[in-house]
């Protein structure tokens, strides 16, 4: 019983992680047709600007709101420096964002080193509830990631900006015909999805290690939620990373990790082949 | 205000559809461009709103070049387009698609009886459930509630029951009554030859033929332009 | 625009070419005059066989100025990609290489000059930078520090031109060619003498074994298994995790679910910081049940943090804080040639210097650089180094230490085996 409940915890605390590093690359794809390869790299930024605040001797939890800025600001300059002369040919917007990941990370190491950097834990320990101790950060990160993937879908669905945006999610074409302006809802998407991979990355930053190469392991994960999830539907970034973090938790549980990623890959396969022309969004 | 093209050329690719279009719409006037399947009437429309770039030629509005102008800003100076095809988001709710039109919640009720009772208080429902006729209300109804001066209307009528096309005709009256320019591209000729102020005949990407309400034998000619 | 993206590219991917910026200063590096470092027989050498006198610790009052055609000494090693974190050492470690065989007259009276080449931590580039080494360079010999996969790709262009490939990196094992050596720690070497030592000491005999999944965690367990049965404990779990695994939280429910009482992680990088940093709040950490690592190095324990890692004992062949003369003058001089917070000498430019050196000796003592004849005389071959007594074979014989982890942070040379022998089988 208590197993099953901690299991049930480590599939929250992995759903909730998976849903908020996806988030951005979720956004950006489904809005814009755009497979941002230099999403992780996002995340280790993310990560480092919550290793520099801590270097700075401020709160870790400052990092979150500072992440959120500083990604927003370099998604925003990205998105009109490179991604705007080019986003309606996807096949140079997936060299254009590799070539930018490769940039990312070599300025990254120029700054701080290839040597690994941490950030401790803010609230180390375990905490005791429904019967079993589970480490006090992951609950703090489960409750932090929620509320801000939902708030984040919940302003691209339920404002006026998130019904432009979702005017360009459903024929782009038409909403630029409309009198949407999807230049602006551009910009503000990739920032937003930039935004959020900063805060994924600062939030997951005492969880592990933070160096250039980070982001690259942060991309396979987040792209298996999106492509669960379904490429052009927002919410389905949740669905995905339940989905995700239900058969990796399943199959680490009765198997071991290495089934547990083969067994995500598959799935990844198995929706390709359902969903069929995935990209469609882009070359629409 | 004044819409004008001056050898407009466009196409699909490297394959080429119009080769060289002048023409012009004013305020309160309606012109209709008729024309067989093929003719090029639905790239003309997609390259006057800009969703095609043209390859040769001028696009003007008000004597200002908009040729390059992305179909965003076009929308915002007055110009307006109904398609034939994918008109709506048909993802979308009927409501959030009269809003990306422009249109406050407040006008809904207003715009969506303007064909009867068909649409009325269905604001929820997703506009790719309604009926293909009841699709082309909405589509014509959001465009003739916008503010824009020019309205292109791409085969308005199409799938439109009779007592539909009359309410249609009777809508586009009053936008030009308003003041307001209408291109009506149509295949059948009875409301073009019923509204229309001026004529143009599009055949294989060229303007073949033009004409004037009132002309004599107009109907016939257009009707043999038509025919084969 | 694509012209400016692949400029772009292209103009970022230079900046991986450190190495090329590594090697004017590595060709200065004849006229230091001869460092510091004093022969290190100190009465601690291997008395049999008979040690032959290494250049490098020669204590020659006044070894004749090497001149001539230099002897050409490749170096294949990760300077970028995810092992590029241990690129700096290496590279500062060609340097003294150059300094030291020189200052010792170098090779048959020729002096040394290094080439090195980075493989990205990519086999496909590390078969490029091979061929660049063989082919442009046309080195005598290469020295290799990189990832298995790099050696299987690199070999055969080694083999084909007949260079001497001497792998230096810590590895599984098995690996035998005729112009292969190695002179990196294998598991058996790591662990045969250290996991008695380790569950006498602590008491321990439930194995928790968790590893990367790959051909090196795979072959460091098949051997623990052996002799942790042999010294009387069992194991009482074995798990394997992608590389680049970030949530460790299953994982450490079936730890703490299994009764282990001692656990033996051969985890590689961020992995082992995401497992150690994790671990500690889920009540498995060092304080609850100790580690005994076989790759946990300076950079990764330093992130971890002493309150994560103090008590963690990690087996290696090399470390900084060796305590020898040779070693303590060597690691001091490092330090202050490379600057004191240059990366630290480890494990990896530790076997590299020696590989190095023996190939030195060999070509020395064969008199050529013929691949053959340096490779019939790396074959017992004795040297007192830095490292401690190693002796060349295909796989070096060569002393073993564990480490203890202090509060601090620092190592603490805790226990050190001398001469360990791997249990490798290799007659090309």
């Amino acid at each position: 019983m208590d197993a099953l409940t901690l299991e049930l915890l480590n599939g929250l605390s992995l759903f909730a992680t998976l849903a908020i590093v996806a988030l951005g690359l979720g956004i950006v794809f489904g809005l814009m047709g755009i497979i941002n390869l230099a999403h992780g790299e996002f995340v280790m930024i993310g990560a480092y600007v919550a290793y520099v605040t801590h270097a700075n001797g401020l709160s870790h939890w400052l990092s979150l709101p500072l992440a959120a800025v500083v990604l927003f600001v370099l998604g925003a300059c990205i998105e009109v420096g490179l991604i705007r002369r080019i986003h309606r040919r996807p096949e140079v917007t997936i060299l254009a964002t590799f070539g930018l990941s490769i940039c990312l990370r070599q300025a990254v190491e120029l700054i701080f080193t290839k040597d690994f950097r941490g950030v401790p834990n803010p609230v180390p320990g375990a905490t005791r509830a429904f019967g079993v101790l589970f480490p006090t950060y992951r609950y703090v990160l489960i409750g932090i990631a929620v509320v801000v993937v939902v708030a984040t879908l919940l302003a691209f669905t339920r404002s006026r900006f998130g019904l432009t945006v979702r005017a360009i999610v459903a024929d782009r074409d038409l909403a630029d015909a409309s009198g949407v302006r999807t230049g602006i809802a551009n910009f503000c998407a990739f920032g937003i999805g930039a935004a959020t991979a900063g805060i994924a990355g600062a939030l997951v930053a005492p969880l592990g290690a933070i160096e250039p190469q980070a982001g690259l392991a942060y991309l396979p994960g987040a792209f298996l939620v999106v492509i669960v999830g379904g490429f052009n539907r927002l919410w389905g970034v949740i669905a995905g990373a339940l989905v995700v973090a239900a058969v990796q938790t399943g199959v680490i549980h009765f198997y071991d990790a290495v089934w547990a990623q083969i067994a995500a890959l598959a799935l990844a396969v198995l929706m390709l082949q359902l969903r069929r022309v995935p990209v469609e969004g882009a070359t629409a | 205000m004044r819409f004008e093209a001056h050898g407009l050329r466009s196409g699909y690719g490297s394959v080429p559809v119009l080769h060289g279009i002048s023409f012009g719409v004013a305020q309160g006037e309606i012109v209709a461009l008729v024309g067989r399947n093929g003719a090029g009437k639905t790239t003309l429309v997609r390259t006057m709103i800009g969703l095609l770039r043209a390859t040769g030629g001028q696009i003007r509005l008000d004597g200002a070049d908009i040729t390059r102008v992305p179909p965003s800003r076009r929308v915002r100076a007055g110009l307006r387009a109904a398609f034939q095809e994918r008109s709506l988001f048909s993802q979308l709710s009927v409501g959030d698609n009269l809003r990306l039109s422009g249109l406050p919640a407040a006008e809904h009720g207003r715009v969506l009886a303007m064909f009867g009772e068909s649409l009325a208080g269905r604001e929820a429902q997703r506009a790719g459930t309604l009926s293909g006729g009841e699709q082309k209300m909405l589509t014509a109804a959001s465009a003739l509630a916008s503010t824009a001066s020019i309205l292109l209307m791409d085969e308005p009528t199409e799938g439109l029951q009779p007592s539909n096309v009359e309410l249609l005709g009777d809508a586009l009256a009053v936008a030009r009554q308003e003041g307001r320019g209408v291109l009506l591209v149509e295949q059948h000729l009875a409301l073009a030859l019923r509204l229309a102020d001026r004529f143009i005949v599009l055949e294989k990407g060229e303007i073949v033929d033009t004409g004037t309400a009132g002309e004599a034998g107009l109907a016939d000619r257009l009707s043999g332009r038509l025919a084969l | 625009m694509m012209a400016l993206l692949l400029g772009l590219a292209a103009a970022c991917a230079t900046s991986d070419d450190e190495p090329a910026a590594a090697e004017p200063a590595a060709t200065e590096a004849e006229a230091v005059p001869a460092p510091a470092d004093e022969p290190a027989d100190d009465g601690d050498a291997a008395p049999e066989p008979e040690p032959t006198e290494a250049p490098a610790t020669t204590a020659a009052a006044e070894p004749a100025e090497p001149s001539g055609e230099p002897v050409r000494i490749g170096i294949l090693f990760s300077n970028s990609g995810p092992a590029g974190i241990f690129g700096q050492p290496t590279a500062n470690i060609a340097e003294l290489i150059e300094e030291d065989i020189n200052a010792a007259g170098g090779i048959n009276g020729r002096p040394v000059e290094t080439f090195l080449a980075d493989d990205a931590t990519d086999p496909a580039v590390g078969r490029q930078a091979m061929e660049q080494l063989i082919e442009s360079d046309g080195v005598d010999v290469v020295l290799g520090t990189h990832s298995s996969a790099t050696r299987e790709a690199a070999k055969p262009l080694a083999e084909d031109a007949g260079v001497l490939y001497i792998y230096a990196a810590l590895y599984e094992g098995g690996e035998c060619s005729p112009v292969m050596f190695n002179t990196g720690e294998v598991p058996s070497q790591q662990l045969a003498p250290v996991i008695p030592w380790m569950m006498d000491e602590t008491g321990g005999s439930k194995w928790f074994l968790l590893g990367n999944d790959y051909v090196w965690p795979r072959r460091s367990f098949e051997l623990a298994r052996q002799y942790i049965e042999a010294a009387g404990g069992e194991v009482v779990g074995e798990e394997y995790v992608p590389l680049g695994t970030q949530d460790f939280s299953s994982v450490a429910q079936q730890i703490a679910g299994s009764g282990a009482d001692l656990i033996f992680p051969a985890l590689v990088g961020g992995d082992a910081i995401a497992f150690e940093t994790q671990a500690v709040d889920f009540g498995i950490g060092q304080s609850a049940i100790p580690r005994l690592a076989n790759i946990y190095e300076e950079n990764v324990l330093g992130v971890m943090g002493p309150p994560v890692t103090a008590g963690m004992r990690v087996t290696l062949g090399y470390f900084k804080e060796v305590d020898n003369p040779a070693n303590n003058a060597f690691v001091a001089r490092y330090f202050e040639q490379f600057g004191a917070d240059a990366p630290p000498h480890m494990t990896f430019s530790s076997h590299i210097y020696d590989a190095a050196l023996l190939y030195a000796a060999a070509a020395n003592a064969a008199g050529s650089t013929d691949t053959a004849a340096v490779a019939a005389a790396l074959e017992g071959l004795s040297l007192s180094t830095p490292t401690g007594d190693i002796t060349g074979s295909r796989h070096l014989a060569q002393p073993i230490y564990v480490a203890e982890i202090q509060s601090d942070g620092s190592q603490l040379i805790v226990q050190s085996f001398p001469a360990v022998e791997p249990d490798e089988t290799c007659t090309p």
